[in-house]
């Protein structure tokens, strides 16, 4: 849906992008193949573990016009040109440590589909009605990684990781009621949400940040 | 691996328009009740309500017809984002508090504005992600324009000329030129642009972004910021008016319990006007004189005076006030 609304929105400002996003399948590892196929595309959006993600942005490399978006947990530095929508594992377990509840029961995730404040409530039902499921930490981050590279290419003329974690670089709306940024180390800075185990979703017991 | 598609040309979809209600002016204030579905109906000269409409659904944007004659509501279903039979923008004779007529808006329809002629009502339809034209006298949709994403707030230049449509989203402005109904410019604002409001003379439009924390300044001839206001620290903007004078902006600061005063020309904040919870929709009286604020969590309107910059009167209405429409 992200890269959907995001052309969209290039479309409506006179522009075109080609948002290619790559999903490989457990165990591949042909980035040269990834390399090549990334040379010309404005973005490229990594949706790998962590091993994986890294070497191809290593592969990547700085080329222009090129943004890493890593949605899945980073436990460790990763010397590439790495932006991480999700919060390490090691800051997970500190929120869920000082929240002072039992730690088998809850887990943190990014979104929840039955957040409704701030315009969550018109983003699940956006999605629902398109996907045809409910949104998850891992599909909000999907779209927000197209929202934030589009809006920085068509803010800045360029999606390099720099402009975008850069101190006067853009905030970002995530429809979580406050204003978005990446940290010098290129983790977005972002609320998240404790969520009870239990049948189905779960529950969201509170906001965390 | 995804490569998208060019979206269709700007362009509405076209028909014909007409007519024109009857007249009556009356120094009232309305105020759409998102909770209890009602209409508050306030007497300016001793700000107290004189009555109270019920709408049922959830009452947010409301508009004055020119003549006077009529407010408009936009309904929604009272449950979030579902599709009720009465969902639209309705219309109420002024006189009677009785409702007159209802026009459709797609799914849960926020916010409007009414051309300066009285003839088309300009909408936007949020889940669609487009705004239509509808003819008063008929009722019939003249044509629908694909803006941004998540379309909200709706404006019409003092000229009737160009409608700017906000767009949550994708943080975009289209500008629909209501002499053919067709977008013909789009501009980014900082993120989360929520209302829009034009100068007197047309010559500026203002656009909050809430995220953003900021207002655009806006050449409303060029369709281009010029300027952004970067509003005191946490500033959350959402709604704004501007001075019959032109010369001051009013922006309500919903998450800090103010209306916050811009001096338009230096575009610097010269006041912080402590009101009620979380104020949204603002009004003026016609002369400037009197600033009126929906405060949407504790209920109630604030009468400022906009002389001394202060509260004069606080008025009970119902839940939820939202929108707020004075004339």
């Amino acid at each position: 849906m992200g890269s959907d609304e995001m052309d969209r929105t290039a479309s409506l400002l006179g522009r075109r992008f080609v948002l290619r996003e790559i999903r490989l399948a457990p165990g591949t590892t042909n980035i040269p193949a990834i390399a090549g196929a990334a040379a010309r595309p404005a973005f490229v959006l990594l949706d790998l573990e962590e091993d994986r993600a890294c070497r191809i942005a290593t592969a990547l490399g700085n080329a222009p016009h090129i943004v890493v978006f890593e949605a899945t947990v980073r436990s460790r530095p990763c010397p590439a040109p790495i932006l991480a929508l999700r919060l390490p594992g090691e800051r997970r377990a500190a929120l869920i440590q000082s929240a002072g509840v039992d730690t088998g029961s809850v887990h943190v995730d990014e979104w929840h589909d039955t957040l409704t404040r701030f315009g969550a409530q018109e983003l699940n039902e956006r999605y629902l009605r398109r996907e045809r499921t409910p949104m998850t930490g891992d599909s909000w981050a999907g779209w927000f990684a197209a929202k934030a590279a589009t809006e920085t290419a068509l803010r800045l003329d360029t999606v390099s990781r720099h402009a975008i974690v850069a101190l006067d670089g853009p905030s970002f709306d995530g429809h979580k009621g406050v204003s978005l940024r990446f940290d010098v180390s290129g983790v977005l800075v972002q609320p998240v949400y404790l969520i009870e185990k239990g049948t189905g979703r779960g529950k969201v017991l509170k906001e965390v940040s | 691996m995804k490569s998208l598609l060019l979206l269709p040309p700007l362009v509405c979809f076209l028909a014909a328009a007409q007519a024109n209600p009857g007249p009556a002016r009356r120094d009232l204030a309305f105020v759409s009740n998102e909770r209890s579905g009602t209409v508050s109906v306030i007497d300016t000269a001793k700000d107290e309500v004189v009555g109270t409409i019920l709408t049922g659904g959830r009452p947010r944007g409301i508009q004055w017809a020119p003549d006077g004659s009529r407010i408009y509501v936009a309904l929604s279903d009272a449950a979030l984002q579902t599709e009720g039979a009465d969902e639209g923008v309705v219309a109420f004779d002024v006189a009677t508090r009785k409702r007159v007529a209802r026009y459709e808006a797609g799914t849960d329809p926020e916010q409007f504005a009414v051309h300066p002629n009285g003839r088309r009502l300009y909408i936007s339809n949020e889940d669609a992600g487009t705004a239509s034209v509808t003819a008063v006298a008929t009722g019939k949709v003249l044509a629908t324009c694909l803006v941004g994403i998540e379309p909200e707030g709706v404006a019409i230049s003092p000229d009737g000329r160009f409608v700017y449509v906000t767009a949550e989203t994708s943080n975009t402005v289209s500008v629909i030129a209501t002499a053919t109904n067709k977008v013909i410019a789009s501009f980014l604002v900082d993120p989360r642009p929520r209302a829009a409001a034009f100068s007197p003379d047309g010559r500026r439009a203002y656009v909050t972004a809430e995220i953003g924390g900021t207002v655009a300044v806006v050449d409303a001839l060029k369709h281009r910021v010029i300027k952004t206001l970067k509003l005191p620290s946490g500033g959350k903007p959402v709604g704004i008016v501007v001075s019959p004078d032109g010369r001051t902006l009013y922006v309500a600061d919903g998450r800090g319990d103010a209306v916050l005063v811009l001096d338009a020309g230096s575009g610097q904040t010269t006041a912080t006007i402590p009101v009620g919870r979380r104020p949204w929709g603002l009004a003026l009286t016609r002369d400037g004189t009197k600033l009126y604020s929906a405060n949407g969590v504790s209920n109630t309107v604030s009468v400022v005076d906009t002389e001394t910059r202060r509260v004069v009167r606080s008025v009970r209405v119902g839940e939820g006030p939202w929108g707020v429409a004075v004339r």
